[in-house]
Protein backbone atom coordinates (compact mmCIF):
# COMPACT_ATOMS: atom_id res chain seq x y z
CA UNK A 1 0.00 0.00 0.00
CA UNK A 2 2.95 2.64 1.07
CA UNK A 3 4.79 1.60 -1.73
CA UNK A 4 2.11 2.05 -4.09
CA UNK A 5 1.48 5.58 -2.91
CA UNK A 6 4.94 6.26 -2.90
CA UNK A 7 5.39 4.78 -6.96
CA UNK A 8 1.74 6.98 -7.66
CA UNK A 9 3.68 10.25 -6.23
CA UNK A 10 6.66 9.61 -8.62
CA UNK A 11 4.70 9.05 -11.33
CA UNK A 12 2.77 12.73 -10.77
CA UNK A 13 6.60 14.27 -9.94
CA UNK A 14 7.50 13.39 -13.01
CA UNK A 15 4.20 14.08 -14.89
CA UNK A 16 5.02 17.84 -12.95
CA UNK A 17 8.79 18.39 -14.24
CA UNK A 18 7.01 17.24 -17.96
CA UNK A 19 4.50 19.84 -18.02
CA UNK A 20 6.79 22.53 -16.77
CA UNK A 21 9.52 21.10 -19.09
CA UNK A 22 6.74 21.89 -21.72
CA UNK A 23 5.92 25.32 -21.02
CA UNK A 24 8.90 26.93 -23.11
CA UNK A 25 8.50 24.68 -26.28
CA UNK A 26 4.94 27.22 -26.31
CA UNK A 27 7.59 30.13 -27.08
CA UNK A 28 5.20 32.83 -26.51
CA UNK A 29 6.22 35.13 -24.02
CA UNK A 30 3.85 35.11 -21.01
CA UNK A 31 3.13 37.06 -17.85
CA UNK A 32 2.70 36.21 -14.35
CA UNK A 33 0.44 35.73 -12.54
CA UNK A 34 -2.17 35.75 -14.74
CA UNK A 35 -4.47 37.21 -11.89
CA UNK A 36 -3.99 40.07 -9.62
CA UNK A 37 -5.98 41.80 -6.98
CA UNK A 38 -6.49 45.89 -7.37
CA UNK A 39 -4.26 48.63 -6.01
CA UNK A 40 -1.73 45.63 -4.62
CA UNK A 41 1.99 45.60 -4.83
CA UNK A 42 2.59 42.41 -7.34
CA UNK A 43 5.75 40.74 -8.14
CA UNK A 44 5.62 40.35 -12.16
CA UNK A 45 7.64 38.06 -14.01
CA UNK A 46 8.39 38.61 -17.82
CA UNK A 47 9.17 34.94 -19.46
CA UNK A 48 10.60 35.46 -22.53
CA UNK A 49 11.28 32.15 -24.82
CA UNK A 50 13.48 32.16 -27.97
CA UNK A 51 12.28 30.44 -30.42
CA UNK A 52 14.61 30.94 -34.12
CA UNK A 53 17.39 30.04 -34.75
CA UNK A 54 18.59 33.63 -34.07
CA UNK A 55 19.28 35.18 -30.72
CA UNK A 56 17.03 37.49 -28.46
CA UNK A 57 18.85 40.63 -27.85
CA UNK A 58 15.92 43.33 -26.98
CA UNK A 59 12.98 42.97 -25.20
CA UNK A 60 10.00 45.64 -25.14
CA UNK A 61 7.16 45.86 -22.39
CA UNK A 62 4.62 48.10 -22.81
CA UNK A 63 3.08 49.31 -19.18
CA UNK A 64 -0.22 49.11 -19.02
CA UNK A 65 -2.02 52.31 -17.92
CA UNK A 66 -2.29 52.29 -14.35
CA UNK A 67 0.37 50.24 -13.62
CA UNK A 68 2.75 51.49 -11.42
CA UNK A 69 6.27 49.80 -11.77
CA UNK A 70 8.43 50.50 -8.53
CA UNK A 71 11.53 47.78 -8.55
CA UNK A 72 12.86 45.50 -10.89
CA UNK A 73 14.90 42.32 -10.22
CA UNK A 74 18.72 42.76 -11.75
CA UNK A 75 18.90 40.25 -14.68
CA UNK A 76 22.47 39.57 -15.18
CA UNK A 77 23.58 40.05 -18.59
CA UNK A 78 20.99 42.24 -19.30
CA UNK A 79 20.94 46.23 -19.08
CA UNK A 80 17.37 47.46 -18.47
CA UNK A 81 16.15 50.91 -19.46
CA UNK A 82 12.89 52.65 -18.81
CA UNK A 83 10.85 54.96 -20.94
CA UNK A 84 8.48 57.48 -19.49
CA UNK A 85 5.52 58.81 -20.57
CA UNK A 86 4.49 62.85 -20.77
CA UNK A 87 2.99 62.33 -17.05
CA UNK A 88 6.23 60.87 -15.59
CA UNK A 89 4.63 57.52 -15.35
CA UNK A 90 7.06 54.39 -16.68
CA UNK A 91 5.66 53.92 -20.23
CA UNK A 92 7.97 51.13 -21.62
CA UNK A 93 10.93 48.64 -19.81
CA UNK A 94 13.24 47.81 -22.11
CA UNK A 95 15.99 44.82 -21.49
CA UNK A 96 18.86 44.46 -23.96
CA UNK A 97 21.21 41.09 -23.66
CA UNK A 98 21.96 38.35 -25.99
CA UNK A 99 19.66 34.84 -25.11
CA UNK A 100 21.01 31.74 -25.88
CA UNK A 101 18.82 30.47 -29.35
CA UNK A 102 17.29 27.25 -27.00
CA UNK A 103 17.25 29.68 -24.14
CA UNK A 104 14.85 31.70 -22.01
CA UNK A 105 14.84 34.68 -19.44
CA UNK A 106 12.86 35.75 -17.22
CA UNK A 107 12.49 39.36 -16.00
CA UNK A 108 10.75 39.90 -12.73
CA UNK A 109 9.53 43.61 -11.51
CA UNK A 110 7.36 44.89 -8.75
CA UNK A 111 3.99 47.04 -9.35
CA UNK A 112 1.09 48.14 -8.29
CA UNK A 113 -2.45 46.83 -9.74
CA UNK A 114 -5.03 50.14 -11.00
CA UNK A 115 -7.59 50.41 -7.95
CA UNK A 116 -10.04 49.54 -11.00
CA UNK A 117 -10.60 45.97 -12.11
CA UNK A 118 -10.08 44.91 -15.77
CA UNK A 119 -7.49 43.20 -18.13
CA UNK A 120 -3.92 44.32 -18.23
CA UNK A 121 -2.67 43.78 -21.48
CA UNK A 122 0.83 43.16 -21.57
CA UNK A 123 2.02 44.36 -25.15
CA UNK A 124 6.34 43.05 -26.01
CA UNK A 125 8.21 43.29 -28.63
CA UNK A 126 11.51 40.49 -29.01
CA UNK A 127 13.93 41.37 -31.36
CA UNK A 128 16.97 39.30 -32.64
CA UNK A 129 20.34 39.89 -33.91
CA UNK A 130 18.89 38.96 -37.48
CA UNK A 131 17.25 41.99 -37.35
CA UNK A 132 14.06 39.85 -37.22
CA UNK A 133 11.44 40.63 -34.67
CA UNK A 134 8.32 38.91 -32.57
CA UNK A 135 5.07 41.63 -31.52
CA UNK A 136 3.37 40.01 -28.69
CA UNK A 137 0.57 42.70 -28.81
CA UNK A 138 -2.37 40.69 -30.63
CA UNK A 139 -5.64 39.40 -28.98
CA UNK A 140 -5.55 35.98 -26.81
CA UNK A 141 -6.56 33.59 -29.54
CA UNK A 142 -4.31 34.99 -32.20
CA UNK A 143 -0.60 33.56 -33.30
CA UNK A 144 1.07 36.64 -31.39
CA UNK A 145 -0.40 37.20 -28.18
CA UNK A 146 -0.31 39.95 -25.78
CA UNK A 147 0.01 38.28 -22.28
CA UNK A 148 -3.12 38.96 -20.27
CA UNK A 149 -3.48 39.86 -16.21
CA UNK A 150 -6.34 40.04 -14.70
CA UNK A 151 -7.24 42.81 -12.09
CA UNK A 152 -9.91 41.34 -9.73
CA UNK A 153 -10.98 41.87 -6.08
CA UNK A 154 -11.32 38.03 -6.14
CA UNK A 155 -7.55 37.20 -6.62
CA UNK A 156 -5.24 36.70 -3.71
CA UNK A 157 -3.39 40.36 -2.65
CA UNK A 158 0.18 39.17 -3.07
CA UNK A 159 1.42 42.90 -0.91
CA UNK A 160 4.91 41.98 -2.74
CA UNK A 161 7.39 44.28 -1.41
CA UNK A 162 4.87 46.51 0.11
CA UNK A 163 4.59 47.02 3.88
CA UNK A 164 1.67 47.59 6.34
CA UNK A 165 -0.30 44.66 5.27
CA UNK A 166 -0.38 41.42 5.34
CA UNK A 167 -0.10 39.10 2.36
CA UNK A 168 -2.71 36.70 3.53
CA UNK A 169 -5.83 36.25 1.06
CA UNK A 170 -8.09 39.28 2.03
CA UNK A 171 -11.76 37.61 2.68
CA UNK A 172 -14.54 38.97 0.78
CA UNK A 173 -11.90 41.82 -0.75
CA UNK A 174 -12.03 43.42 2.40
CA UNK A 175 -8.81 45.86 2.56
CA UNK A 176 -6.53 45.42 5.63
CA UNK A 177 -6.04 48.71 7.22
CA UNK A 178 -2.52 50.03 6.36
CA UNK A 179 -0.80 52.05 9.64
CA UNK A 180 -0.32 55.55 8.79
CA UNK A 181 3.46 56.51 9.59
CA UNK A 182 4.10 59.67 11.57
CA UNK A 183 5.99 62.66 9.62
CA UNK A 184 6.74 65.95 11.17
CA UNK A 185 3.51 68.47 10.89
CA UNK A 186 4.32 71.33 8.81
CA UNK A 187 7.44 70.13 7.85
CA UNK A 188 6.71 69.87 4.22
CA UNK A 189 6.24 66.70 5.29
CA UNK A 190 7.81 63.37 4.92
CA UNK A 191 8.18 60.12 6.95
CA UNK A 192 11.81 60.15 6.36
CA UNK A 193 12.42 63.04 9.19
CA UNK A 194 12.14 61.03 12.17
CA UNK A 195 14.73 58.71 11.11
CA UNK A 196 17.27 61.26 9.66
CA UNK A 197 16.98 62.66 12.91
CA UNK A 198 17.24 59.63 14.78
CA UNK A 199 20.25 58.47 12.42
CA UNK A 200 21.90 61.69 13.12
CA UNK A 201 22.33 61.51 17.09
CA UNK A 202 23.13 57.85 16.65
CA UNK A 203 25.77 59.09 14.77
CA UNK A 204 26.70 61.49 16.86
CA UNK A 205 26.65 59.35 20.07
CA UNK A 206 28.50 56.61 18.47
CA UNK A 207 31.30 58.91 17.52
CA UNK A 208 31.61 60.66 20.67
CA UNK A 209 31.35 57.12 22.67
CA UNK A 210 34.33 56.30 20.16
CA UNK A 211 36.41 59.19 20.55
CA UNK A 212 36.24 58.63 24.52
CA UNK A 213 37.06 54.92 24.06
CA UNK A 214 40.36 55.56 22.00
CA UNK A 215 41.70 58.69 23.92
CA UNK A 216 41.45 56.27 27.04
CA UNK A 217 43.49 53.88 25.47
CA UNK A 218 47.12 53.58 26.65
CA UNK A 219 49.70 53.74 24.52
CA UNK A 220 50.47 51.12 22.03
CA UNK A 221 54.06 49.90 22.90
CA UNK A 222 56.60 50.95 19.79
CA UNK B 1 35.76 53.28 31.62
CA UNK B 2 37.21 52.84 28.64
CA UNK B 3 35.32 49.57 28.41
CA UNK B 4 32.13 52.01 29.18
CA UNK B 5 32.27 53.93 26.20
CA UNK B 6 32.81 51.40 23.68
CA UNK B 7 29.91 49.61 25.49
CA UNK B 8 28.03 53.15 24.69
CA UNK B 9 29.27 52.91 21.11
CA UNK B 10 27.20 50.04 19.74
CA UNK B 11 24.13 50.41 20.51
CA UNK B 12 24.56 54.23 18.99
CA UNK B 13 25.69 52.91 15.80
CA UNK B 14 23.44 50.33 15.61
CA UNK B 15 20.68 53.09 15.84
CA UNK B 16 22.31 54.96 13.23
CA UNK B 17 21.95 52.27 10.94
CA UNK B 18 18.19 50.77 11.48
CA UNK B 19 16.74 54.30 11.45
CA UNK B 20 17.80 54.55 7.77
CA UNK B 21 15.48 52.26 6.62
CA UNK B 22 13.01 54.40 7.03
CA UNK B 23 14.24 56.63 3.82
CA UNK B 24 13.23 54.05 1.05
CA UNK B 25 10.36 56.15 0.49
CA UNK B 26 8.87 58.92 -1.49
CA UNK B 27 9.63 62.23 -0.50
CA UNK B 28 8.37 65.55 -1.11
CA UNK B 29 10.07 67.61 -3.49
CA UNK B 30 8.28 71.14 -3.81
CA UNK B 31 5.35 72.11 -2.87
CA UNK B 32 3.04 75.21 -5.01
CA UNK B 33 2.76 77.76 -3.02
CA UNK B 34 5.75 77.00 -1.13
CA UNK B 35 6.16 76.05 2.65
CA UNK B 36 6.03 79.65 4.11
CA UNK B 37 6.05 81.29 1.22
CA UNK B 38 3.33 84.33 -0.07
CA UNK B 39 1.37 83.81 -2.54
CA UNK B 40 -1.68 85.59 -4.33
CA UNK B 41 -5.32 85.26 -3.47
CA UNK B 42 -6.00 84.26 -7.32
CA UNK B 43 -4.21 80.81 -7.15
CA UNK B 44 -6.37 78.48 -8.44
CA UNK B 45 -4.93 75.25 -6.93
CA UNK B 46 -2.42 74.08 -4.66
CA UNK B 47 -0.15 70.77 -5.61
CA UNK B 48 2.53 68.63 -3.90
CA UNK B 49 5.22 67.07 -5.97
CA UNK B 50 6.83 64.09 -4.81
CA UNK B 51 10.16 62.42 -5.91
CA UNK B 52 8.28 59.33 -6.74
CA UNK B 53 5.51 58.35 -8.37
CA UNK B 54 2.37 58.15 -6.03
CA UNK B 55 -0.71 55.63 -6.62
CA UNK B 56 -3.07 57.73 -4.95
CA UNK B 57 -3.50 60.36 -2.13
CA UNK B 58 -5.57 63.46 -0.54
CA UNK B 59 -5.01 67.24 -0.64
CA UNK B 60 -6.90 69.76 1.99
CA UNK B 61 -6.74 73.67 2.68
CA UNK B 62 -7.83 75.22 5.34
CA UNK B 63 -8.07 79.08 6.37
CA UNK B 64 -8.91 80.93 9.47
CA UNK B 65 -11.20 78.96 11.86
CA UNK B 66 -10.59 75.55 9.79
CA UNK B 67 -12.76 77.33 6.76
CA UNK B 68 -12.07 74.88 3.81
CA UNK B 69 -11.16 76.52 0.61
CA UNK B 70 -10.26 73.68 -1.39
CA UNK B 71 -13.06 72.00 -3.83
CA UNK B 72 -13.42 68.08 -3.06
CA UNK B 73 -10.41 66.07 -1.14
CA UNK B 74 -7.86 66.67 -4.33
CA UNK B 75 -6.34 63.53 -6.02
CA UNK B 76 -3.10 62.77 -8.36
CA UNK B 77 -2.67 65.27 -11.15
CA UNK B 78 -3.70 63.17 -14.17
CA UNK B 79 -0.66 65.75 -15.89
CA UNK B 80 1.71 64.53 -13.42
CA UNK B 81 2.32 60.70 -11.95
CA UNK B 82 4.32 62.23 -9.00
CA UNK B 83 1.81 64.96 -8.49
CA UNK B 84 -1.14 65.58 -5.85
CA UNK B 85 -3.64 68.97 -6.51
CA UNK B 86 -6.86 70.37 -5.80
CA UNK B 87 -8.46 73.06 -6.85
CA UNK B 88 -9.18 76.10 -4.63
CA UNK B 89 -12.27 78.02 -4.69
CA UNK B 90 -12.01 81.69 -5.68
CA UNK B 91 -13.67 83.11 -2.49
CA UNK B 92 -10.30 83.33 -0.74
CA UNK B 93 -9.35 86.35 1.12
CA UNK B 94 -5.91 86.94 2.34
CA UNK B 95 -4.38 85.55 5.40
CA UNK B 96 -2.75 82.49 6.41
CA UNK B 97 -3.30 78.58 5.08
CA UNK B 98 -2.66 75.43 5.83
CA UNK B 99 -2.58 72.62 3.29
CA UNK B 100 -2.29 68.75 4.55
CA UNK B 101 -2.51 65.94 2.26
CA UNK B 102 -2.28 61.99 2.60
CA UNK B 103 -0.05 60.13 -0.47
CA UNK B 104 0.37 56.20 -1.20
CA UNK B 105 3.72 54.79 -2.89
CA UNK B 106 3.11 52.17 -5.25
CA UNK B 107 4.69 49.60 -2.61
CA UNK B 108 1.32 50.54 -0.20
CA UNK B 109 3.22 52.78 1.87
CA UNK B 110 1.11 55.85 3.22
CA UNK B 111 2.53 59.36 4.76
CA UNK B 112 0.95 62.68 5.39
CA UNK B 113 2.08 65.72 6.50
CA UNK B 114 1.03 69.47 6.21
CA UNK B 115 2.73 72.98 5.06
CA UNK B 116 1.70 76.27 5.72
CA UNK B 117 1.33 79.38 3.12
CA UNK B 118 -0.09 83.20 2.98
CA UNK B 119 -2.16 85.11 0.73
CA UNK B 120 -2.52 88.32 -0.14
CA UNK B 121 -4.51 90.44 -2.37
Amino acid sequence: MGRSIARAAAVLAVAGWAAVAALPAQAHVQMSPTEAAPGDPVKFELLVPGESDAHTTDVALQIPTGVLPFSFEDQPGWKRTLEHADDGSIATVRWRGRLASDGFVRFAFLAATPEQEGDLVWKAVQRYDDGKEAAWIGPPDSDNPAAVTRVSAAARRQNAGGEGESAAPAAGGARPATPVQESADDGGGSSGTLGIVLGGAGLVLGAAALAVALRRRPRAVA
Amino acid sequence: MRRLALLAAVPAVTLAVTAGTALAHTEVKSTSPAKGSTAKTSITTVTVTFTEAIRSGTLRVTGAGGTVVSVGSGGRDPRKISRLRVPLKSSKRAGRYTARWTAVAPDGHRQHGSFKFKLRT
